[in-house]
């Protein structure tokens, strides 16, 4: 007489979690390949074999995936979940451990609909970045649940996806890039884009988010919403445009970069001053048209940083431009009034962070 | 007595959506109590909805209180169709039952009736919090907030069909901080009713309803077998019910059997009982107190009862306590079932008898010890105990197991619950005579067991013969320690000593006769008698001597002077089903013992069916218990505690499986090697040899591992039989010729699997595996906290094939899963598991299934090592040499891969920071406790909350989509995990403890892509404290 097993589980009162077959699971590891990757750590014990270890490994495979329902709705069971007994940081360790993604991926969904066809194509992505697919489909999923839940809600966006998801800091502000920049549609998918990492947009978001939105305390208060006013308020920067003003301001620049800078990208300064100043106006005044504000990123990278390029400046260079360039402004009188003040101030505080943080330097980008 | 039930519903909140076109759900709520249905109003698109409404009141029968569950459905309102069912919630009023009572109730108003009541006046008094909303096709779906109170009248009617306020406790013991003042005896109920699921109605109502009916049934059964086994307590004087079982036969289209069987008590808090008695003192009562005579109860049994107590009150007073050992003699010679007591005529009343009974009970509501208590124990009819744990000091000697089955053939139709009765009264009295057989006037650690098989039925019954101290007097001198009094054992009947051990097949038992329907019952009697002469007997060995005479043993008898005293004779072996008293001898530490044995039969129907299996019982018996006597050699040890013996019967298959923890008494002598013989014939002399090799290491090992050092062994040569049992030979010519059962005979491959199986894997390093409530004899460690309770399922499918034997690979699965928990287990070291239950079904012609069910505690090193008596010390002292030893190499073989991946993988962030601090007594605990111990490890119990008992079916249709079987258990048995928490947390408790699970049936049908569990839970919900806390 033989047995063949039909059925092995094992159920215990306190949920047994272990950490390195439930990242495992989370990375969309079969519990095969998962027996194979721990089949050297683990049967240093006498007595053990692969069969144990097999049976193990299905045991908390099957109590991930029963524990998956309730990782949909973290905040919730965070506190008072009855079905499992899980210390409440385990459960939070599990939670963030759930939500974690791959900048890869989630760069790749950046300003994507987070539609069922989108979700076709991660096939590809998967197998152009060695991600497994289920991890692929798993980040796509909570990004997309994330974004259901926290898209219309009024308030700050960092704060609500914390409050309904229960995720760190840092993980929610992430989240809030994936929420931010697809709810607004920012196009991210632009060839020149690609040599930008998702880290690198989710800087430049924050900062919008942080500068260009309805922040202040009230009812109307939602970081996923432009503050309609301010942007058209930057129209009237069409000012600087005035030659005179322009001249003025370019002198006002050059005395302040030219101690410190190269002779040879002071030059470049000299020469092409009116170009830059007109593209980074040019993108400034446009912004109230949502298809230019879509278009930011692209905008920048052509119109800003390509020239740029082309004449080598380095970071540090664009940095002592661009403060140069926002204060010189400053101490002109066609931003006497306060209130465009502010508002020029309010924009380039954006642009100068994330032109600065969109430049690479040739080594960087590839 | 009517009470008054206020519910209130609160909220509700992660509701399922119900409404798909609006992600929402209209939630309502049906309370119904008995035939009343309340709703609330409809709390519309909201999966969190708030009622916040009035008060429910309902206005109900006090048997329906016992009886019947508060059901709370949700339902989902639908204007157009019918409302759609979310789920429900059962809840059980019993344990809110308690509080309301008045004291009249129980006890008539007499000096001593508040204390009596006191410690009953633990309890909940409300009910609430959030309960999962469970459905039978869905599992849990969401949770719901309630709140329940109870308003009772007082009521002092006699002749009331309700039994509020005797508490129940599944616990197998005194429950702790408690105190019995009175053992009254052994109470049982037994009700047959109709299985929904084979009614002509299930035929066209959903699966759903079908569950529905039958789990409300079960709820129904559960209270009234407890109403009514309360009220037989009640009419005994007791107020409570401990080591309370209940079990479902699900007979199928016979119906459904619910049996709940305890033993009534009266228990006091520990702070009320008077100076005069202990916790050790637990006297039987001469009589019943007055309150209930002439009950208008139909139940024969317990007419029988009060008679024989009236009458035994009546004439105890006459009896001098010098009778009372004759008085057990003509029993114990006889085990004629026409001399055990049979009550009066039914019709007869006891009015003459209840002023007399009045006086008894002032007498013994008294804390004082009674007079003249063995003629009460000697004389009811079922003198059994369904505890597995017991005072010090409260038992005497051991007789040994005594066990009686029978084969039954289930009718359809025709079947009265009377003849379920007459079954178990049957079975009840064989194993009583067994009982009086071994001159025992007790059966400890009774439990009834039943097995099903298509329409045949094996009923059985064991427990442990014993002798008991009735008249504990010197309790109050008593430390749980010492045992002074030898006093008792001059009482002690017989005056010849020997010991017995007898396996008799029942065949030339009379009452065992093969009947048409109704077959064989073999039985096993393992026994060991002695005198108790002597006042030079030192403490704690008297336990092992045995209680009877030789001349009129029944069996033959292997007796040797007990190596303690050198004067009581001890049998060689003891089979005890009860866990190891604290008084008794043990040289080194327990250990699990299990064997299997599995045989092929015949797929007969009916009486041929009946017939096959009443046949092949006797041998697996024979098989089971000689494999248990030979691996207890093995082991080096000569007893057994706790010994479980069930028997599963399948279309094909008929297997048993027996588990015990065997340890090494002191007084009992070493047990010889097994001796292998090859008949002449075909067998290779190496191979045996080898085999004996290996058989001699094994003992030599486990001698090591459990410190089994007896201490009469002179020479360090360990157990070459033969100088042994030569200088014991004297003693032994009583018994002639036993000593050939260390011999076994090896003729071919089946009798050499045989031997294999004997040798048992070793348990690794860092684990005690026991199947009793401690570690008995665990030195340098000691128990600190409860780590985990945990269920594990295997199933497989059996397919036969000619060249191995059934019973081998069986063994060898169940090794593997042993071996399997420990791997699961292994982060947990240095650990206990305890209370380990194997459950063997056999669901389908294929199929087997085993479940196993225990719990994890943790063991940590105790700072200076426990100063042992000292004729224990050395042993002892090695022993705690060698676990250090043992923790070294634990230390050493753990850290290395702990080194290597702990920067990586911080492995059971929570869990290890507990462990690894060699399992520091937790402060700030999380969540429920639940285990299967009578305690909770590194806690002390503050209150008992209530009995609680659940029967849950889960079904679903689409098992592929959940992900197979595993799946769909591993979930419900989540989910009734979590239900039974709620529940705990409901009544103010943080743990359960005495958990168990009895019924566990999966009915599977993969190419209907269907399944279907059914499971039994329950245990005492109760509220702890945890040493760490202030």
């Amino acid at each position: 007489m033989d047995f063949s097993t039909t059925m092995e589980i094992f159920v215990s009162n306190y949920t047994l979690i272990d950490n390195e077959i439930y990242e495992l699971w989370v990375e969309g590891v079969s519990a095969i390949e998962a027996v194979c990757q721990l089949k050297g750590k683990a049967l240093l014990q006498q007595g053990s074999n692969v069969e144990m270890l097999q049976s193990e490994i299905e045991d908390h495979y099957r109590t991930y995936s029963l524990l998956e329902r309730l990782l949909h709705n973290p905040a919730k069971i965070k506190d008072h979940q009855l079905e499992f007994q899980i210390e409440p940081q385990i459960m939070s360790m599990l939670i963030q451990r759930y939500y974690k993604f791959d900048d890869a991926v989630y760069r790749d969904i950046l300003g994507k609909k987070l539609s069922t066809r989108n979700r076709k194509d991660l096939d590809d992505l998967s197998e152009r970045t060695g991600i497994n697919i289920l991890s692929c489909r798993r980040q796509f999923d909570n990004a997309k649940r994330v974004f259901k839940v926290v898209e219309e809600m009024p308030g700050l966006v960092v704060k609500n996806i914390i409050d309904n998801f229960a995720l760190d800091k840092e993980l929610a502000k992430s989240y809030a890039t994936v929420v931010f920049l697809g709810s607004l549609r920012f196009d991210c998918t632009k060839r020149k884009l690609q040599y930008l990492s998702f880290q690198d947009l989710s800087h430049c978001a924050h900062a919008i988010m942080a500068n260009w939105t309805c922040k202040e305390q009230g009812p109307e208060q939602d970081d996923t919403e432009f503050d309609r006013e301010f942007l058209l308020d930057l129209k009237d920067l069409r000012v600087m445009l005035d030659k005179d003003r322009e001249h003025k301001h370019f002198s006002l620049v050059c005395t302040k970069v030219k101690p410190q800078m190269l002779e040879k990208v002071f030059q470049d300064v000299e020469n092409n001053f009116k170009t830059y100043t007109r593209a980074i106006l040019g993108i400034s005044c446009g912004l109230h048209r949502s298809r230019e504000m879509r278009t930011l990123f692209i905008d920048m990278v052509e119109k800003c940083l390509e020239p740029w390029y082309a004449a080598h400046w380095s970071r540090a260079d664009l940095s002592i431009f661009l403060e140069a360039y926002t204060y010189s402004a400053l101490e002109m009188d066609a931003l006497r009034e306060a209130e465009l003040r502010q508002s020029w101030e309010r924009c380039m505080k954006v642009l100068s962070t994330s032109l600065i943080c969109l430049h690479k330097d040739k080594k960087e980008k590839k | 007595m009517p009470g008054k039930v206020k519910v209130k519903i609160i909220a509700g909140r992660n509701l399922p959506v119900m409404d798909r076109s609006a992600d929402t759900t209209d939630a309502y709520v049906e309370i119904k109590m008995a035939n009343i249905t309340h709703k609330t109003d409809v709390c519309r698109k909201s999966l969190n909805p708030q009622w916040q409404e009035e008060w429910h009141r309902f206005e109900v029968d006090d048997t329906e209180l016992q009886d019947e569950p508060l059901q709370i459905r949700l339902m989902d309102y639908d204007v157009y169709s019918a409302n759609d069912a979310i789920g429900k919630v059962y809840i059980d009023l019993n344990p809110l039952l308690h509080n309301s009572i008045d004291s009249a109730d129980i006890i008539p108003p007499s000096s001593t009736s508040s204390k009596v009541r006191a410690p009953m006046l633990g309890g909940a008094a409300t009910y609430g919090g959030w309960f999962p909303v469970y459905d039978t096709m869905h599992g849990i779906r969401g949770e719901v907030q309630v709140i329940v109170k109870i308003e009772l009248f007082s009521d002092t009617n006699k002749f009331r069909d309700s039994s509020h306020g005797i508490k129940f406790f599944c616990t197998a013991g005194v429950p702790s901080g408690l105190h019995a003042l009175f053992i009254h005896g052994f109470v049982e109920e037994l009700i047959l009713t109709e299985d929904p699921e084979y009614e002509w109605l299930d035929k066209i109502r959903t699966p759903r309803a079908t569950n529905e009916a039958r789990q409300t049934l079960f709820f129904k059964l559960s209270g009234e077998v407890k109403r009514r086994v309360g009220l037989k307590a009640l009419e005994m004087g007791a107020n409570a019910v401990i080591g309370y079982r209940l079990r479902f036969d699900l007979e199928g289209e016979s119906g459904i059997v619910a049996r709940g069987i305890g033993t009534a008590v009266t228990l006091v808090s520990q702070l009320d009982a008077s100076p005069g008695t202990t916790l050790d003192e637990l006297p039987f009562p001469s009589a019943a107190p007055g309150a209930n005579t002439g009950s208008d109860s139909a139940d024969n049994s317990f007419m029988d009862d009060e008679q024989h107590r009236l009458g035994q009150s009546n004439g105890s007073n006459t009896l001098s306590p010098s009778r009372i050992p004759n008085n057990m003699q003509r029993r114990s010679s006889d085990s004629d079932l026409s001399i055990t007591p049979k009550g009066n005529s039914f019709g007869s009343t006891s009015g003459g008898g209840s002023g007399n009974n009045m006086r008894q009970f002032h007498r013994h509501s008294l804390p004082r010890p009674i007079l003249n208590q063995e003629s009460s124990i000697d004389l009811l009819e079922y003198p059994f105990l369904t505890l597995n744990k017991y005072p010090c000091g409260f038992i005497a000697r051991f007789g040994g197991m005594v066990c009686a089955r029978s084969v039954k053939l289930l009718e359809r139709n025709t079947e009265e619950p009377e003849s379920r009765d007459l079954w178990w009264h049957e079975l009840r009295m064989e194993v009583r005579s067994h009982a009086r057989a071994l001159a025992c006037n007790v059966v400890l650690g009774y439990r009834e067991e039943s097995t099903i098989n298509d329409d045949v039925c094996i009923l059985s019954a064991s427990g442990t013969a014993a002798v008991v101290n009735m008249q504990h007097r010197d309790g109050h001198r008593i430390s749980c320690r010492k045992f002074k009094s030898n006093k008792s054992s001059k009482k002690e009947p017989s005056e010849n000593s020997n010991v017995s051990e007898e396996n008799d097949e029942g065949k030339e038992d009379k009452s065992s006769k093969i009947l048409i329907e109704n077959v064989s019952k073999s039985r096993r009697l393992k026994t060991n008698i002695t005198d108790g002469h002597s006042n030079q007997i030192p403490p704690h060995c008297t336990l092992c001597h045995v209680p009877y005479s030789l001349v009129n043993s029944p069996m033959p008898v292997n007796a040797i002077r007990c190596a303690v005293c050198k004067k009581g004779k001890v049998p060689d072996v003891l089979l005890t089903t009860v866990e190891p008293p604290e008084e008794a001898m043990i040289t080194g530490r327990g250990c699990l013992v299990q064997v299997q044995v599995c045989r092929s039969k015949k797929d007969a129907k009916g009486e041929h069916n009946a017939k096959e299996i009443s046949d092949s019982l006797p041998f697996l018996e024979y098989d089971m218990y000689s494999a248990i006597i030979n691996k207890l050699r093995v082991k080096g040890m000569n007893s057994v505690f706790n010994l479980r013996v069930s028997v599963t019967v399948g279309d094909r298959l008929i297997v048993g499986i027996a588990t015990g923890t065997a340890l090494f008494l002191t007084p009992m002598p070493a047990p010889p090697i097994p001796k292998l013989i090859a008949s002449k014939t075909n067998n290779s002399r190496l191979s045996l040899t080898e085999v004996q090799k290996r058989l001699q290491d094994a003992c030599r090992n486990n001698r090591e591992i459990y410190g089994v050092v007896p201490n009469q062994e002179k020479d360090a040569n360990s157990g070459s039989e033969s100088e042994e049992s030569d200088e014991d030979l004297p003693a032994l010519e009583l018994a002639s010729g036993n000593k050939d059962a260390c011999i076994i005979e090896v003729d071919d491959g089946e009798d050499m699997n045989a031997v294999n199986l004997l040798i048992e894997s070793t348990v690794p390093k860092g684990f005690e595996v026991v199947n009793t409530e401690t570690i008995p004899g665990l030195a340098g460690y000691e128990v600190v906290s409860s780590l985990q309770m945990f269920t594990q399922v295997w199933r497989a499918r059996v397919n036969p094939c000619q060249n191995s034997s059934y019973s081998a690979s069986l063994n060898k699965h169940i090794r593997r899963l042993q071996q399997s928990l420990y791997f699961k287990l292994r982060k947990m070291v240095p650990c206990g598991l305890l209370r380990l239950r194997f459950k063997v079904e056999l669901p389908d012609a294929d199929e087997i299934q085993i479940t196993i069910l225990g719990m994890a505690i943790g063991l940590g090193k105790i700072a200076q090592p426990l100063k042992g008596s000292t004729k224990s010390k050395t042993s002892r002292k090695e022993e705690t040499d060698m676990i250090f030893k043992l923790d070294e190499e634990v230390a050493t073989i753990a850290t290395p891969p702990a080194s290597k991946e702990s920067k990586k993988q911080p492995f059971y962030l929570g869990y290890t920071n507990l462990l690894k601090n060699s399992h520091e007594p937790p402060t700030g605990r999380y969540g429920v406790d639940i285990t299967p111990l009578n305690f909770v490890p590194g806690a002390k119990i503050e209150e008992y909350l209530g009995n609680l008992n659940f029967f849950f079916i889960r079904e679903s249709n689409s098992i592929r989509e959940i992900g197979g079987y595993c799946n769909f258990v591993h979930g419900f048995i989540n989910e009734l995990l979590a239900i039974v928490r709620a529940h705990i947390t409901a009544l103010g408790g943080n743990a359960m403890v005495s958990y168990y699970m009895n019924e566990f049936t999966l009915l599977s049908a993969a190419h209907k892509n269907q399944g279907q569990c059914l499971i039994q839970v329950g245990g005492d919900a109760v509220r702890v404290s945890y040493s760490g806390d202030k």
